[in-house]
């Protein structure tokens, strides 16, 4: 019991505590807040006791005693004192505590100076307890020595109780507030659809979501079902729903659909019952997630799921590890491996032994986030076989882009590797069909160049032997003898000559006939196999040591003129070599061949032509010199005896008289005149062979007009002792040898002044050019010539007149008709007239 | 003084001419070449018989023509250097070269005329004068 301070003021003060006290609980009552709380406690606290300043503390949550209210007490003093007590927090059975003098008190030593400042003599220490437990403390403070009494401290506790009471509900109520509000603020953040229903279906909660996704607030809905919100069938599938969730008494995981946005969504609901503080159901409640967008992924994989399973390619998907994670129906075909027995299984399992570094490098192209385009290689399949493939590798990549492994397109290209080898076949056979005519074009060239026969009909063989692919070929001419046989080998191609020799030449049998008449074509798969084979003794069949034939292809080389210049023929040991198309090239080649060797002999007979016209050529020169050595030897030799006999008779004459020689005078004189006209015979011979030279090489023009003149010249003494004019008319250019012409000239002005008449010789030349050819008319005015000699003048040696009446052999004309008509012209007396002139024409070519 | 010569008539007329030169030179007549050949070889190992004087050749000989003679004569050790007058009927042009090239004094053509011959003896007196 606590000892109080008088007994009037006790009652007095009694009856002001429980003033107090009625006042603090209707306070209390009215508090709306823990503020209001401490402010009533502590107005109670100065009224009831004589203690001018009061505080209430409070222990924190962190176990620091704080101010929560104050009267009359500085912030500093508070400061000062904040977590001071005296009392841990939790110290059950605390009593009160007063402190009658601070200055007494050792314990307060330490805070004197601030109990001074704040003028505090006395305190008083009340505790707060919550359960018995002490949650803070009141204070009392007396600026003058005090000794509380017992009512006074009753009054205090009993205070402290209530606002205990009333801070503790306060502070649940607090407490539950803002659990509410999580709890609410969980409800609407959630993205998820929630919502609360009762026993009878009647909504009681449902959070901001369920209003925004259904345009509905919890205020309309609330005591409403879903028939009042959501169409009819829906809202039966809740009911169902929630009745199954009520009669298990489990949660269920059930799609609903319901509408959104005008659409249908599927939601996956989790509805669960839920349970009140005794256990019982008190209603369901439900959230629900939108999945509509994951139900189309869904359906969007189960549609990529169905093309791959459904896919003429194996698809194979496999992870970063490059670990099989899926394999569809396609793969299994092609590898053999069902997909149990390969998911699971590294990649490497289906590699083909000589290629197993190929995976991982695919493998970490792909990491790096590259495709894998069109790769062709080799697999493996279960049983072993290696498969050609292609592969298209693609990473694949989860929602945030993060590669999580790659998918692989495999395709067999068996069939197209077949195909293509097929194409390539073809290709190659196109090329060499190709190559086959471009050859072929060029045959006729190379062919036509090729003017050497013996070399061209090589070429021939060589090309045609490599164009029809033969083992050998060769060329025969067709040279028959009289037993109609012995074709002469000529060229030959792919072997040695002496394969071919040692053996007789094909004979003239049913196989090589045809060819060698130029029938055409022969081609035989199997030449052994041929009926027409075999047949000619003596070697029926093959001769030993021939070169093995089976595939066989002639054909006849057929000159412009149809002659069969000879027959191509090739051979190989291997049968069924030649086709048709080895048959056309051989026509194409025989036929270049034939025009080429035409040309060739053309050309060769051509050259043969030069070679004998040089060769000719060659001999007249050579004639010519031996026929000039030959008579100017010849002459010179008949000759020497003439001279020996002139001499002799002139010694003979020397010293002797015309008397005393006598008869031997005339004889002597006869001796030398004979070998005088030898002599001159002689001249006249040598002169006459001369003119019958052929003049070697072309023809040169001269003009005619020019010799004349030189030969005027020569003749200028005789001109002069005769008397003689000679006149000249236009005279052309003529093909001739100039010497020649002027030896003609020469004649026919020296006969015309030799053979004048009484009258001085009057001469004229002319000339008349018709059709290539220059007659020359010389006219004289001599003696004429009777017209029944007119062609044995020209005769050799041939004189009309005694050989002492007029000098001269009588060659002179014999040569002017040789060496006219070594130009192809003629002489001829035109007209003569005894005692009136004759006229003498001679025709040579003009020059063209 | 030699004298290759196989015509009689030539022989006789050649004489004359030596005669009438005013030369006293005595005549050796050669009728043959090889026989003049043989002549040379013998002078050249006869060192007793003198040189000739001087040689007329006739390019017409037997057996070995007067310019085979000419090539012997020019060849011999000892004589080689004796005047020739070439004395021949040929007028061919080799001739006059083939003698020219083997330094034959001088080339006279036999003539027809008995007068012109004696002309010859003018020859033989300017090439000896010249040679010597």
């Amino acid at each position: 019991m606590p000892v109080g301070c008088g007994p009037n003021m006790v009652g007095e003060a009694e009856v002001r505590r429980l003033k107090t006290l009625y006042q603090l609980l209707a306070a209390l009552n009215r508090a709306r807040g823990l503020e209001d709380v401490y402010a009533a406690a502590i107005t109670s606290l100065v009224e009831a006791q004589t203690a001018d300043r009061a505080a209430i503390l409070l222990f924190d949550d962190d176990g620091v005693i704080r101010f929560k209210a104050s009267r009359g007490l500085s912030a500093e003093y508070q400061k000062a004192v904040t977590g001071h007590s005296p009392w841990p927090q939790g110290t059950l059975g605390a009593e009160p505590i007063v402190v009658p003098d601070v200055l007494l008190d050792p314990g307060l030593s330490p805070y004197l100076d601030v109990l001074e400042r704040e003028n505090i003599r006395a305190l008083a220490y009340i505790p707060l307890t919550l359960d018995g437990a002490v949650c803070g403390k009141f204070m009392l403070y007396y600026s003058t020595p005090h000794a509380c009494n017992a009512g006074e401290l009753e009054v205090s506790q009993a205070i402290a109780v209530q606002v205990a009471l009333a801070t503790q509900h306060k502070r649940a109520e607090l407490a539950r507030a803002r659990s509410e509000q999580r709890l609410q603020a969980i409800l609407d953040n959630s993205p998820a659809v929630i919502f609360l229903k009762d026993l009878q279906g009647r909504y009681q909660l449902v959070n901001r979501r369920y209003e925004e996704s259904f345009g509905i607030t919890q205020a309309e809905l609330v005591g409403r079902t879903d028939f009042d919100v959501f169409p009819r069938e829906m809202a039966e599938q809740y009911q169902a729903n929630d009745r199954e969730v009520l009669a298990g008494g489990q949660p269920l995981m059930v799609e609903e659909q319901a509408p959104y946005a005008g659409e249908i969504h599927s939601y996956l609901s989790i509805k669960f019952p839920l349970k009140g503080a005794d256990g019982e159901i008190v209603g369901v409640c439900g959230i629900a997630t939108d999945i509509e967008e994951r139900k189309q992924a869904e359906a969007a994989n189960k549609h990529l799921a169905a093309i791959v399973e459904s896919s003429q390619d194996a698809i194979i998907g496999k992870d970063v590890r490059g670990v099989i994670t899926s394999w569809n129906r396609e793969a299994e075909l092609l590898f053999g491996y069902s997909a149990e027995e390969v998911i699971g299984k590294p990649v490497s399992t289906l590699a083909a032994p000589d290629r197993l570094d190929e995976m991982p490098s695919i493998l970490a192209r792909i990491l790096q986030g590259n495709r894998v385009e069109h790769f062709e290689t080799k697999r493996r399949r279960k049983n072993g076989e290696i498969i050609d493939v292609a592969l298209t590798v693609s990473p694949v990549r989860d929602a945030s882009g993060r590669i999580i492994g790659a998918s692989k397109i495999v395709r067999n290209i068996m069939g197209r590797k077949a195909a293509e080898a097929e194409r390539a076949a073809i290709l190659a056979r196109e090329q060499e069909a190709r190559r086959t005519a471009e050859l072929l074009n060029s045959v006729g060239p190379r062919l036509a160049i090729q003017l050497d026969s013996k070399r061209l009909v090589q070429e021939v063989t060589d090309i045609a032997t490599l164009l029809v692919g033969a083992e050998f070929g060769s060329f025969f001419h067709n040279l028959v003898n009289d037993k109609g046989e012995s074709y002469m080998l000529y060229t030959l191609s792919g072997v040695p000559p002496e394969a071919f020799a040692g053996f007789p030449m094909p004979r003239n049998t049913e196989v090589f006939g045809p060819t060698f008449r130029g029938d055409g074509i022969v081609r035989s798969d199997d030449i052994t196999e041929d009926p027409r084979y075999g047949k000619n003794a003596p070697h029926h069949g093959m001769p030993k040591g021939h070169l093995p034939v089976r595939s066989y292809l002639a054909a006849p080389v057929i000159a412009r003129s149809g002659e069969v210049l000879g027959g191509l023929f090739f051979g190989h040991s291997v049968p069924g070599k030649f086709t048709e198309t080895h048959e056309a090239i051989i026509v194409g080649i025989a036929a270049q061949a034939a025009i080429a060797m035409d040309n060739a002999r053309l050309f060769e007979q051509s050259q043969w032509t030069q070679n004998e016209l040089k060769r000719s050529n060659e001999e007249l020169r050579r004639a010519n010199r031996d026929l000039e050595v030959f008579a100017y030897s010849a002459s010179h030799d008949l000759q020497e005896p003439l001279r020996t006999i002139a001499i002799s008779a002139q010694l003979i004459e020397r010293g002797q008289t015309e008397k005393s020689l006598g008869d031997d005078a005339t004889f002597l004189a006869n001796i030398r005149t004979s070998a005088g006209r030898m002599r001159a015979l002689i001249q006249d011979l040598l002169a006459y062979t001369r003119a019958t030279k052929y003049e070697e090489g072309q023809s040169p023009a001269v003009n005619s007009a020019q010799v004349l003149t030189e030969v005027l010249d020569s003749l200028r003494v005789l001109i002069e002792e005769s008397g003689a004019s000679v006149t000249s008319g236009e005279l052309p250019d003529v093909a001739m040898h100039g010497s020649r012409l002027a030896q003609v000239f020469q004649n026919l002005i020296g006969n015309a002044i030799k053979y004048r008449g009484n009258a001085a010789p009057v001469i004229n030349i002319t000339a008349v050019t018709r059709d290539g050819w220059c007659v020359f008319s010389v006219v004289d005015n001599g003696m004429g010539i009777e017209l029944e000699y007119a062609e044995r003048i020209f005769g050799l040696f041939k004189r009309l007149h005694g050989r002492d009446e007029y000098p001269g052999s009588g060659i002179g004309l014999a040569i002017c008709q040789r060496v006219v008509e070594q130009y192809g012209g003629r002489i001829w007396l035109e007209r003569s007239v005894l005692g009136g002139g004759s006229t003498f024409c001679f025709s040579v070519p003009l020059c063209s | 003084m030699l004298v290759l010569e196989d015509n009689p008539t030539d022989v006789f007329v050649i004489k004359e001419v030596l005669a009438n030169c005013g030369l006293s030179l005595k005549p050796h007549i050669v009728r043959d070449g090889q026989e003049a050949v043989q002549y040379l070889q013998a002078l050249e190992l006869n060192l007793s018989v003198p040189c000739p004087a001087l040689v007329l050749l006739d390019l017409n000989l037997p057996r070995v023509d007067g310019i085979g003679v000419l090539r012997q004569l020019r060849h011999l050790s000892r004589c080689s250097k004796v005047p020739v007058i070439v004395v021949t009927s040929s007028g061919a042009e080799a001739d006059r070269t083939a003698a020219g090239e083997l330094g034959a004094d001088y080339y006279f053509q036999k003539p027809t005329e008995l007068s012109a011959y004696m002309q010859l003896g003018d020859v033989i007196k300017t090439v000896l004068k010249a040679g010597g």
